[in-house]
């Protein structure tokens, strides 16, 4: 066994898995940027290497660097994590070359499932389902009759999907359910084909209507044992991104679910694998015996607690152990799952405005725990959320002797997660919970799009602003914990009126009046009084989580938060000084920063004369491009370089209007 | 509602009682909606509107809605709405009685006539006798010029009881409109004034008159708007960004106010926290090592006062002094400061002017003062001299010597020279000196007390090619410690004691706990003659 292994990643992973090196009685070394240095993942290591800048191409993603770190501290081996070098050839071969050992399977494995479609060629080789196709060209380059055709759909199977070869976008594509409409089908795509794109060269494909995302989780050892740990579904998606996953899958028969663990072991075995990997599937919610394998991810995935809760397995340590040499001492009959398990991602994000990705200190931290709950998080109180990186926070995690019960307890323990100082999806992904088809366990990749639409999120109502007076009317200190202050909140006697300004929103302002118990919230008067820690509002008592941060307050209950500013008499006075400054000079739309971020592309000069919507700068924040346009036509003057780090609503470039000429 | 086409008889009680009805609807729904929609269309209230908004809901009492003017001149016979332009009355603001006038611009254009004049004559009479705060809203064209001489005198007995009520009522005047001419010296002598940002304006002599006369081509809101009155004159002691503002700044400073002179300040429930907290702390680091550094005195402020609630006064003129009003333990205190962050905290001409007003208002109606003391001097330059700072800065000085209310002054960085002297120091009256232990007391700044004192060593490490800055901040280091030590000042009694910033807080409470039954009085006389 090691006696010291770098982990090379940062965020709940590199927590999680320093918690089990830890656990091996191994030492752990941590590797951080700059902007990690105060990270949990550093203080929980038993070291710590600074490897680099903010900028992961200079610091997590820096082969010298995590190499020379390992190096500097002795580490034997590497644990990458996911993302990152997680998945990196090169990377596992410069490990090699220095005689470290990467925790991962060989660089075979990994070139060939970093292809994806020479992956799925070499797959479908050793007999695993894959989506098949076949196109309306025969091997000579001659068009196959329509009689070909049926009989190459016959043999894929339906329901089919009839693609037009030279299209793109959906357009053209045919569905056919079932072998009688097939006919038809290929003539209409033809037809449209022809029309559309001059050419009716067809191609037929598998057509997984409602499809699902099933994994199945893989420990191999370098002895020739490879065990599959049961699947996960992972069919709660949005863009691609996991929200929510679980294990094991509620479509899955006994029957299948062997089946398809076996398929997945197939696949490993046909490359050689080593460690823990995961082989990703689709199956159709209307076919749910059929599955069909898409890729295979050679790493740790961000979800593999809920195989780790359901089998009882520690997946890090059998990683470090396999590794290590030792061989696999489960085998598949040992895997038994129990239970179900559910994890939702916890991501900096508002949901409510696109995902836009949100940034700030960890100002207040409750993080939920209790029997069943497990919670994956790197979040510490003072944590500064940067977009250097992945915005997801945290992993919440419940198991349950049923799916109910784990999703039960994963909507509780969510409820129980307060996370103030950053937007967050919590609520978001209570409403997901929460809805009817989810519950059911009928999911599907598309599910989330569907119902985005309707989600009603929470707005700062009454009782919340009621709360957060209440919080600003308590004696000294005023500033953070609130809460905690020495002197209680007496009843009796009358306190001096207040009023406060509220800014709920950059446009919305809300004043509440305080006089006594009685609170104005704009039109409506409620009775108030502070209970011990919490608020009563008309007689209903909640509690709230609130912290001050300048002038900003937070406010959070059940996995809801808000940021409130609180406009003093002063602020309004600025504000109502530069609106008359506004109004007596000519306007200079200005380009500003919408996110802290870095400039990434600046396609204009200074002093270019642009168009309205023309794209002045890039910036780039949380892994996103925001393209910023000139709102109105006029003369560029930048004041931001590619390259630089911009801060939330930096001047980028001012647009002065020119006189049109005549 | 009663069916105003068809008289009532008026001969039983029940039509006594439907003509009431009907004469009440058409008083209060004289201004008539077209004149209404016009004043809302300006982002103006009506007169009942403000009112409504300004008093607790439902406790307007109306006095004289029946009242009617009397003019024949002009074809005014034709039209004599109830109430005339002004309305008036009493009512309540967070539970404390008030009284109230608001000129209705909808009728007449506000114009104020005799009967109107005999309105507002009469509520603030009333509000003396009762010893009620008095609020006016003014939106008027000025006197009703049909009226001639008899709206003009009008205006003087108004101006005769606003400085009679001056001292024993406090006053405040909202500015929602036009006040031209002698109107504005209605306001001018009440004690507070508050302007509505674009809708109102007060000027003696307006854009045209001053055109002709000296050829200056002016605006109305660059030559008497809310920001200008704010800024430059000194006028108005808060610019509200629209009506709502205004009202609820109203509100809101008499909540600091007592009823009148012989009535206690409202006290209010607050718990205060005796010990030295984490977050009194927090002023340990406030003052910068270097005394070029500014900070701002407001967060010493509003770390003393009851939940760092203080409601400044003239926050925009003069900002090198910040006046205004907040509680400790739940009582009114006026707090006084200079603002180290604006001209270094200077004196000048206008600091001094705005400051005195407001040692003088706390003084008339018992308001305990605190003095926050950074202040490196008066400020230098021929125009102060010549626009009379020695006369009209002996102000501050003659209104803190007279001051009888507890005098509670903390000296935090500079005191220097007479600013010192003016600020609530011990030998004009104050009953408390505190100073922080990064205070300095002396006739000058150490920089300057070097060049006089040494002039001659400076000479010789200069003729010596030394470092001739380095030697002077040597000594001027020197100077500061040994010379303008509080401790110095400490030693003869002029501090009553030294204490830490964290120790602001809980000195000041009990402080002003000690300084509640203190008793002063001037001697007799009919009134002093302030250097005006």
């Amino acid at each position: 066994m090691f006696d010291t292994v770098l982990v090379a990643n940062r965020g709940e992973i590199a927590c999680r898995v320093i918690r089990t090196l830890r656990e091996l009685g191994i030492r752990s070394v941590a590797v951080y940027s700059d902007a990690d240095r105060r990270a949990k993942h550093v203080t929980d290591a038993d070291i710590a290497v600074r490897i680099g800048p903010p900028p992961a191409q200079e610091s997590y993603l820096s082969i010298p660097a995590i190499i020379e770190a390992a190096r500097a501290t002795g580490a034997r081996a590497i644990h990458p994590g996911y993302g990152f070098l997680s998945e990196n050839a090169d990377f596992a071969r410069a490990c090699d070359d220095v005689g470290i050992v990467f925790i991962g399977p060989g660089v075979e494995a990994l070139g060939l499932m970093g292809d994806k479609i020479r992956a799925k060629e070499h797959v479908a080789k050793a007999g695993v389902p894959v989506i098949q196709g076949v196109t309306s060209l025969g091997p000579d380059g001659s068009p196959l009759s329509d009689g070909d055709l049926e009989a190459a759909a016959v043999e894929l199977g339906f329901p089919i999907l009839i693609k037009p070869s030279a299209g793109g976008g959906g357009k053209g594509m045919e569905p056919v359910f079932e072998r009688s409409g097939l006919s038809e089908g290929l003539a209409t795509a033809r037809r449209v084909a022809r029309a559309a794109f001059g050419d009716d060269t067809l191609l037929l494909e598998r057509l997984v209507t409602a499809p699902r995302h099933i994994e199945v989780q893989l420990l191999a050892d370098a002895h020739g044992n490879t065990i599959h740990l049961v699947e996960r579904e992972c069919s709660l998606q949005r863009r691609h991104q996991k929200v929510i996953e679980e294990a094991p899958s509620v479509l899955l028969s006994e029957e299948t679910r062997a089946r398809i663990g076996e398929a997945a072991c197939t696949v490993a075995r046909s490359v050689g694998y080593v460690g823990a990997g995961t082989v990703e599937f689709l199956v159709s919610d209307d076919a749910p015996d059929e599955f069909f394998f898409m890729e295979m991810n050679t790493r740790l995935q961000v979800e593999h607690p809920v195989t780790e809760l359901v089998t009882g397995v520690d997946l890090v340590a059998w990683q470090v152990r396999i590794a290590a040499g030792d061989t696999l001492t489960i085998g598949q009959d040992d895997i038994v799952p129990r239970g179900h398990a559910v994890e939702a991602r916890v991501y900096a994000e508002d949901p409510e405005s696109g995902f836009l990705p949100s940034t700030g200190t960890i100002l207040a931290l409750h993080e939920a725990s209790g029997d069943g709950v497990r919670v994956d998080s790197s979040l510490v109180t003072g944590l500064t959320v940067s977009p250097n990186y992945d915005p997801m926070l945290a992993k919440v995690i419940a198991w349950g002797t049923d799916r109910a019960a784990a999703l039960s307890r994963l909507d509780t323990a969510l409820s129980e997660t307060t996370v103030l100082g950053v937007r967050t999806n919590i609520e978001y992904l209570r409403a997901l919970i929460a809805d009817p088809d989810v519950q059911a366990g009928r999911l599907e990749t598309t599910l989330i799009e569907r119902k985005l639409p309707d989600l009603a999120f929470r707005h700062p109502d009454a009782a919340l602003l009621c709360a957060a007076a209440v919080a600003l009317t308590v004696p000294n200190p005023v500033e953070a914990g609130v809460w905690h202050t020495a002197t209680g909140w007496r009843t009796g006697g009358i306190r001096a009126p207040r009023r406060f300004v509220f800014a709920t929103n950059p446009t919305e302002r809300v004043e509440v009046l305080v006089e006594g118990e009685r609170f104005t919230v704009g039109d409506s008067t409620h009775t108030v009084r502070r209970v011990g820690e919490a608020v009563e509002v008309d007689g209903v008592t909640t509690r709230w989580a609130i912290v001050r941060d300048g002038d900003v307050l937070w406010l959070g209950q059940d996995g809801f938060s808000w940021p409130l500013r609180v406009v003093d008499r002063e602020a309004e006075l600025a504000e109502a000084l530069a609106a008359i400054d506004r109004g007596s000079r000519p306007v200079a739309p200005e380009v500003r920063s919408p996110m802290p971020g870095t400039v990434v592309a600046v396609p204009v000069s200074d002093g270019d004369l642009v168009e309205a919507g023309a794209t002045i700068v890039t910036v780039e924040a949380m892994k996103m491009e925001h393209k910023l346009v000139a709102s109105i036509a006029g003369r560029v003057s930048l004041s931001a370089r590619p390259g630089d780090l911009v801060k939330l609503d930096e001047l980028l470039a001012t647009i002065e209007p020119q006189e049109t000429t005549p | 509602m009663t069916d105003e086409t068809t008289d009532p008889d008026l001969y039983t009680t029940a039509g006594k009682l439907a003509d009431l009805k009907r004469r009440y609807h058409e008083a209060v729904t004289a201004s008539g909606e077209s004149a209404i929609d016009k004043q809302h269309k300006r982002g103006k209230k009506t007169a009942r509107e403000r009112i409504e908004q300004l008093l607790d809901h439902g406790s307007f009492v109306e006095l004289d809605e029946f009242v009617r003017h009397r003019t024949h001149a002009f074809g005014m016979d034709k039209s004599r709405p109830y109430g005339d332009s002004v309305v008036t009355g009493t009512g309540m603001i967070h539970g404390r009685q008030v009284a109230v006038y608001a000129q209705d611009f909808t009728i007449f254009g506000g114009s104020l006539g005799e009967v109107a004049g005999e309105k507002i004559i009469k509520v603030m009479e009333l509000a003396m006798k009762t010893g009620v705060p008095i609020i006016g809203m003014l939106d008027s064209g000025g006197a009703r010029i049909q009226e001639g001489v008899v709206a003009l005198g009008k205006y003087g007995e108004i101006f005769r009881l606003n400085t009679r009520a001056s001292g024993v009522i406090p006053q405040i005047s909202i500015i929602m409109g036009p006040a031209a001419g002698g109107a504005v010296y209605s306001p001018a002598l009440t004690d507070f004034v508050i302007m509505v940002d674009k809708t109102s304006q007060m000027f003696v002599t307006g854009p045209d008159v001053i055109k002709t006369v000296t050829g200056e081509d002016v605006g109305m809101e660059e030559l008497g708007g809310a920001l200008t009155h704010n800024q430059k004159s000194g006028v108005a002691h808060y610019l509200a960004s629209d009506e709502d503002d205004a009202l609820d700044y109203a509100r809101t400073l008499l909540s600091f106010l007592p009823d009148n002179n012989l009535a206690d300040v409202p006290i209010y429930e607050s718990e205060v926290e005796l010990e030295i907290t984490d977050e009194d702390r927090r002023l340990n680091t406030l003052i910068p090592d270097s005394p070029n550094q500014p900070y701002d005195v407001k967060t010493v402020i509003e770390h003393v006062v009851d939940n760092g609630d203080f409601l400044e006064t003239q926050p925009l003129f003069a900002p090198n002094i910040v006046v205004g009003f907040g509680r400790v333990e739940g009582r009114s205190v006026g707090v006084i400061a200079n603002q180290p962050n604006a001209m270094a905290g200077t004196l000048n001409i206008e600091a001094g002017e705005k400051a005195s007003r407001f040692v003088r208002f706390c003084d008339a109606f018992s308001i305990p003062i605190l003095t926050l003391v950074d202040v490196p001097g008066y400020l230098p330059g021929t125009d102060q001299e010549w626009t009379g700072v020695i006369r009209r800065g002996a102000k501050l000085l003659y209104a803190y010597a007279e001051a009888t209310v507890p005098l509670v002054t903390v000296i935090t960085r500079k005191a220097y020279g007479g600013a010192y002297i003016v600020m609530g120091s011990k030998q004009l009256g104050a009953d408390l000196n505190y100073a922080w232990p990064t205070a300095e007391i002396a006739v000058m700044g150490g920089q300057g007390a070097v060049n006089i004192l040494f002039r001659g060593e400076i000479k010789a490490a200069e003729d010596a090619g030394e470092d001739v800055a380095a030697v002077r901040t040597k000594l001027a280091n020197e100077y500061t410690y040994n010379v303008a030590s509080p401790f110095l000042a400490a030693e003869r009694g002029e501090l009553d004691g030294i204490i830490e910033p964290a120790a602001t807080r809980v000195a000041v409470i009990k402080g002003l706990r000690a300084l509640r039954t203190k008793r002063a009085s001037l001697p007799p006389k009919k009134h002093g003659n302030i250097p005006l």
